[in-house]
Parts: structure tokens; C-alpha cells; sequence
């Protein structure tokens, strides 16, 4: 099961897309519950191998329009629960005085200073919580934490899993639900979601969105290599 | 009425045994199976309390039904504020993923499991409701067909229901929803799942194809059966005896290897009809069960026949006071357990517990419901040769294809020790069957 087709939503206008897999096989279209593009497979066919391209031109906006909620990102999952430390950092961080914008910047600030990057110290299973107790971790703890402290603090979170220029992995920041408008920000890189960004699934934690899941079976040993290429092509008149 | 039955007691729990009328159950870890003891002495139940007991549960069901139908759609009973939003969104069963999906003629659920008491007075209660995968009915059916063969002159002209057609009921809902005319299967986890008897007994039974989870596959969106020869075949309907979070790695548990990749994407395509459909837990949690009267009134605009126990949510502020203040006369249950686990007395904690039970309430009121202990009927059974009273349930089946129809008979499952009020048979325990009069 592939999601590495970017969102359908109105900021992000896909000029061409193609998934190839080798082996071949039919690749199903469909949505998941969400609204992320999933393509599904089934390779009946002893293979040694796995490969799945996705190539393609998109167009991207900064502006984003008013949604209705669902509120289920209001509740917390197994991936982001609080615990009492985090609750304490949540008073030092301090009640929102001005909306969930104003927050989520002091939020983001917060982990900037009190949480460090490091790859290998998680995993995909690690927990907002014990992410937070580590103080450590890449992309997805980050966001992680903070979807977890949103809700905390009732502000409705959610998970997003992307690209971003430059990059040579897949990315994940948060959507935050400002009242109106689903808003996005990048607790990793301390910074406000702009144009640069290719938004591909959301759900409520990083489990809902991963890029690939599949199964084999067989006893062979098993690897993933991910590569990955966010070219700016030309800058669109705004 | 039945004095040569009981004579037979033997010979009948000889026969299971062969049969492998077996119960499995995890304990510690590690998997035992234990027969699953018969008492001769059914339960009877009177045509005239069989009539009511009929109405409500068909209303009862509906009801659920109709509910499940709403929080995956409109979510009306949400916006009308009969049941609060986090009853909902923090209930384990239920499913975001289902948002949306009418199953195969909008039922969700197909076979629902109603466990009752009668209290002193004559009336019933419901204890729970089970819409996920409800277990059991293979017990009365094999303790019919093996009485029947060992004292034939206790049913000679006797006005009893027959309970064998329990697998035609069942047929006939699986023909009702069935996509294209596709294959019929019931899918076990496998061997050693507690219940694998009756997955073998129903399949066998209703004529259907028994399946193992690598049997069946997803391609194209739709799934196949790979059969002996590694022909393929359409898969119409799945009776599923495996829970949702097993059942596609790709949506649900991803280490499952039970469960069958792409599954999902497929049922919600249109593509095969599951039973139960997936997400019912919603609408069985014991945090729910204390709306199902209000669905009642809410679905249907009709009163309950069917009686809840009295029940106190700690979720809202009075009932709390109210669990705190009385702890030691109620019930306490953990929503989230099932099986007959995760309850608690008051009346056998001592002081330390129970200060403990009213913290944990505090800390996490939606986690726990709490209930006034009904004085439920016990029912003979024998010890040696010996009659004794026990406590016992009834697990009434109902059947919901192209009308509601309720299985007139049923699991009667009684404790063994006469002090345990937990009826489950996870926990130990033996079964009768149960009589229906004509």
C-alpha cells in the first residue's frame, strides 16, 4: 500500500504524476479515510525485490482555505500521549493569550531550544512520551510532542507526512486547527510551512500516513533504500 | 420432562469430547483448552416470556444497528447531544477509517450477541451487548443434535423449538449480503483460537467454505479465494472471526500476520461484505451501553422492552458522587476489558481497595461504569447427583439479514462455583441449553 501521491486540496495543484512498481503488477486508486491518495498491489509472483517510483510536477500555494473540523484530532493516540513531564512543560510554555498561532510559534520555540535532533536515538514506534523523556529524536518525534500538546491544550493537531526542497527523506510536521483554517508548522526546523513543502498524507498520528506498507512471504532477509529528489523547477508568478 | 435426559449426561459429554467441543483460553500466556462442561438441565423459557424476550431484543438490535449507521455518517445523535462527542472519539472500538462506508445493505451488524439475566421478578435485563464477533452458538446446537440422539423420547411431541437451523439463519444473512454473487467463506484465525470448533462446526454447517487467512487474497480490489489447486475464485462474504485490529496489516496491526493485506481497501470499495462489519466495538463498549435505551427512544421513537441494568457513568458529575458515595454496593467495570475481565465488587474490597478503585475512577472517569448488582435468578444444575442452584446468563443470538430474526434458543452458561456472579466462559464454567416453548 503506497501514499506518495501529494494531498488533493486546493494549495496544491498536481501538473503530472506516474507511479511505476517492479515487479508489475495492478495498482489500485483509491482514498483512504482521510482523504489520502492510496494505490494498492499484489504481486502473486516470487520476486526478489520491490521498487516503486513516484515522479511528478506540482504546483503549490501558501494560501489555505477554512475546513470544517473533524474532531477527532482533538483525541489523543497511542503515538501521542502526554505524560506528567510533559505536562509540566506545557505550564512553563505557558497558556495561549492570543490563539493557537501565537502558541504553536512558543510551542515550536520551546522544542527548538529543549529537544535535539538526532537520528537512531527513536523509531517508528516510539511515543510522544518517551520521545520527550529522551529528549531526542528526528521529524516524527518532534511532531509528535507537538500534536500531543496541542491536544493537551484543545487545539485540534494532526500528522503530516511531506517533502520539502532540499531534502533527501520524507519529512513530517503538524496541521493545527486555528478555528477556521487547518495551518501548518515545522517544529523540526522551527519554522512556518511555506511554499517549499509538498504535503502528502495526513492523519492523526504518523501510523495513519506511512509512505509504504507492505508484506512478503518468504523468510528472506529484508532492506529499504528511499531515495528522494524535491527540485524547484521555476518560480510561478504569484 | 426431562428425567431420561439427565440420565444421559454422560454419554453427551462423552460425545462432545469426541467432537472436540473444546474451549481454548490464555492463560499466562500460554494457550490450554479445556472441554467445555454440558449440564443436561436446559432452561426453559416459556412461550409467553419467549415472545417479549423476542420483541426486544429485534428492538434492541435495530436500534444499534441504526445507531452504528448514524456516528459513521451524520453522527446525528452526536449533534442532538443524546450521546457526548468523547463517548465516541475515545471509544477503542471505534474506527475512524469507517467514516463514511454504508456496508452491504447498510447493516453493520449481522450476528449480535445479547447477554441477559432474569431477576427475581420475572424480567430481564441485558448485562451487555456483544456486536463484534459473538461466540457460542455452535454449544446449544451440538448439546441439541447429541440430545436428540441420546434420549430421542424427551423431544418425542415435545412443543420445543428446533435450534438447529441456527446455520441456515446464518446462510441466509450471508446470501442477503453477498457482492456479485461471490464465494461464501468463514474466516478463522486458525487452530488455536479458542472458538476453532465452532468455526469448523458453522462452516460445515452452513455450507460455506472454511478459510484460513493465507487462503484468501486482495488484488485488483477484490478479494479471492486460492483454492486446493491454486484455482481462484470471487469472494462475496466474509464471516469473520477475527477481530478488526487483525484483519489487513496495511490499515489496522501492522505486525498481524493473520490478517489479509489490502482487505479493507476492498470492503470499502463495495467489494465484499464483512460480518460484523468492521468499527461495531463502537457501539458494544460498556461506556455505550448506558445510551442504548436512549437509542431506543431516539432510532426508533419507541420505549425499551428490554431493561438495562441501572447504570452510573463517573463521566458525568452526578453519577461520580453518586459511584463514590456507594462504591461498596456496585459493580465496577473497565470499558475497555471484555470476557469478564476488569471487574470489580465493592462488596468484597476492604477499605485500602477501595480508596484505591475511587482514585482510579477520579483520575479516569470515561474508563469505567459502574452498576447496581441485580439479583438475578440462579438456575439446577447437577453437581454429582446432586441438584444445585448456580448463577447463570443467557447469550441470545440475533440474527440481522434481510429482516431481524432472533434465534430461539440460545447459550445458557452457568458459574460452577457457587460464590462467582461472572458468568463468562473465559472464565471457567459450563453451558446448557435452552429451551424455547412453542
Amino acid at each position: 500500500m503506497l501514499r506518495c501521491v501529494p494531498y488533493p486540496v486546493e494549495y496544491q495543484r498536481v501538473l503530472s504524476q506516474r507511479t511505476s512498481v517492479i515487479p508489475h503488477c495492478t495498482v489500485v486508486r483509491s482514498s483512504d479515510t482521510f482523504g489520502n491518495i492510496v494505490q494498492t498491489g499484489y504481486v502473486a509472483d516470487s520476486h526478489d525485490a520491490f521498487m516503486f517510483e513516484s515522479v511528478g510536477t506540482i504546483d503549490v500555494s501558501k494560501k489555505r482555505m477554512p475546513e470544517a473540523l473533524n474532531p477527532l484530532f482533538k483525541y489523543p493516540t497511542m503515538l501521542t500521549n502526554t505524560d506528567a513531564s510533559m505536562l509540566n512543560a506545557i505550564k512553563y510554555i505557558g497558556a495561549p493569550v492570543n490563539g493557537a498561532d501565537e502558541w504553536v510559534v512558543r510551542l515550536s520555540e520551546y522544542l527548538h531550544n529543549n529537544f535535539v535532533y538526532e537520528s537512531g536515538a527513536t523509531s517508528v514506534t516510539t511515543t510522544a512520551a518517551q520521545a520527550f523523556a529522551l529528549g531526542k529524536g528526528v521529524c516524527q518525534d518532534y511532531t509528535h510532542v507537538a500534536i500531543a500538546m496541542c491536544r493537551e491544550l484543545g487545539i485540534p493537531a494532526r500528522y503530516v507526512n511531506g517533502f520539502m526542497i532540499g531534502e533527501g527523506a520524507t519529512h513530517a510536521w503538524l496541521e493545527y486547527y486555528d478555528g477556521a483554517v487547518w495551518q501548518a508548522y515545522d517544529p523540526t526546523n522551527n519554522r512556518v510551512v511555506d511554499d517549499t513543502y509538498i504535503k502528502i498524507a495526513h492523519g492523526r498520528d504518523f501510523d495513519d500516513c506511512s509512505i509504504n506498507r507492505g508484506r512478503f512471504c518468504g523468510t528472506a532477509q529484508q532492506e529499504i533504500k528511499v531515495s528522494l529528489m524535491v527540485e524547484r523547477v521555476r518560480k510561478m508568478s504569484q | 420432562m426431562y428425567t431420561h435426559l439427565l440420565k444421559q449426561k454422560e454419554a453427551v459429554n462423552k460425545w462432545m469430547e469426541r467432537y472436540g467441543v473444546r474451549f481454548g483460553i490464555y492463560k499466562n500466556g500460554t494457550f490450554k483448552e479445556q472441554l467445555f462442561p454440558f449440564d443436561a438441565i436446559p432452561r426453559v423459557i416459556s412461550s409467553e416470556d419467549w415472545k417479549e424476550l423476542e420483541r426486544g431484543l429485534k428492538q434492541r438490535v435495530d436500534a444499534l444497528n441504526a445507531f452504528l449507521r448514524d456516528i459513521y455518517t451524520d453522527k446525528r445523535i452526536v449533534k442532538d447531544g443524546i450521546v457526548p462527542e468523547d463517548f465516541v472519539y475515545s471509544s477503542s472500538g471505534y474506527l475512524p477509517q469507517c467514516e463514511g462506508i454504508i456496508p452491504s445493505k447498510g447493516i453493520f451488524s449481522h450476528i449480535s450477541g445479547i447477554d441477559l439475566v432474569q431477576s427475581e421478578d420475572g424480567d430481564w435485563y441485558v448485562l451487555e451487548d456483544n456486536l463484534r464477533i459473538p461466540s457460542g452458538a455452535s454449544y446449544p446446537m451440538i448439546a441439541r443434535q447429541l440430545t436428540r440422539k441420546a434420549s430421542p423420547e424427551t423431544f418425542d411431541g415435545a412443543r420445543i423449538y428446533d435450534n438447529r437451523d441456527y446455520a441456515k439463519l446464518i446462510r441466509g444473512m450471508m446470501d442477503h449480503v453477498n457482492i456479485d454473487g461471490g464465494l461464501e467463506v468463514i474466516l478463522t484465525p486458525g487452530r488455536y483460537n479458542s472458538a476453532y470448533f465452532e468455526h469448523s462446526y458453522l462452516a460445515e454447517k452452513a455450507g460455506v467454505v472454511l478459510a484460513f487467512p493465507d487462503d484468501l487474497f486482495v488484488e485488483d480490489n477484490k478479494v479471492y479465494y486460492k483454492g486446493l489447486f491454486n484455482e481462484r475464485e470471487r469472494v462475496g462474504v466474509i464471516y469473520r472471526r477475527l477481530s478488526d485490529e487483525y484483519m489487513d496489516p496495511m490499515t489496522f496491526e501492522k505486525s498481524s500476520l493473520l490478517g489479509v493485506p489490502n482487505l479493507f481497501q476492498a470492503y470499502a470499495s463495495g467489494n465484499v461484505a464483512i460480518v460484523n462489519a468492521f468499527g461495531n466495538g463502537v457501539a458494544d463498549d460498556k461506556g455505550i451501553y448506558y445510551f442504548v435505551p436512549k437509542m431506543v427512544r431516539y432510532y426508533l421513537g419507541e420505549e425499551p422492552i428490554l431493561k438495562n441494568a441501572p447504570t452510573y457513568l463517573p463521566f458525568f458529575e452526578e453519577d461520580r458522587k453518586f459511584v463514590l458515595e456507594n462504591l461498596p454496593t456496585l459493580v465496577i467495570k473497565d470499558v475497555a476489558e471484555a470476557g469478564g475481565y476488569g471487574v470489580m465488587f465493592g462488596r468484597d474490597m476492604d477499605e485500602a481497595r477501595l480508596a484505591e478503585v475511587r482514585s482510579l475512577i477520579q483520575k479516569e472517569p470515561r474508563r469505567w461504569i459502574a452498576q447496581k448488582v441485580i439479583n438475578f435468578i440462579d438456575l439446577e444444575i447437577m453437581e454429582g447427583d446432586e441438584k444445585v442452584m448456580r448463577k447463570a446468563d443467557l447469550r441470545a443470538f440475533v440474527v440481522s439479514g434481510k429482516e431481524t430474526k432472533v434465534w430461539p434458543s440460545g447459550l445458557t452458561r452457568f458459574t460452577r462455583d457457587p460464590k462467582s456472579f461472572v458468568v463468562n466462559s473465559s472464565q471457567g464454567g459450563g453451558f446448557k441449553d435452552t429451551w424455547v416453548m412453542i
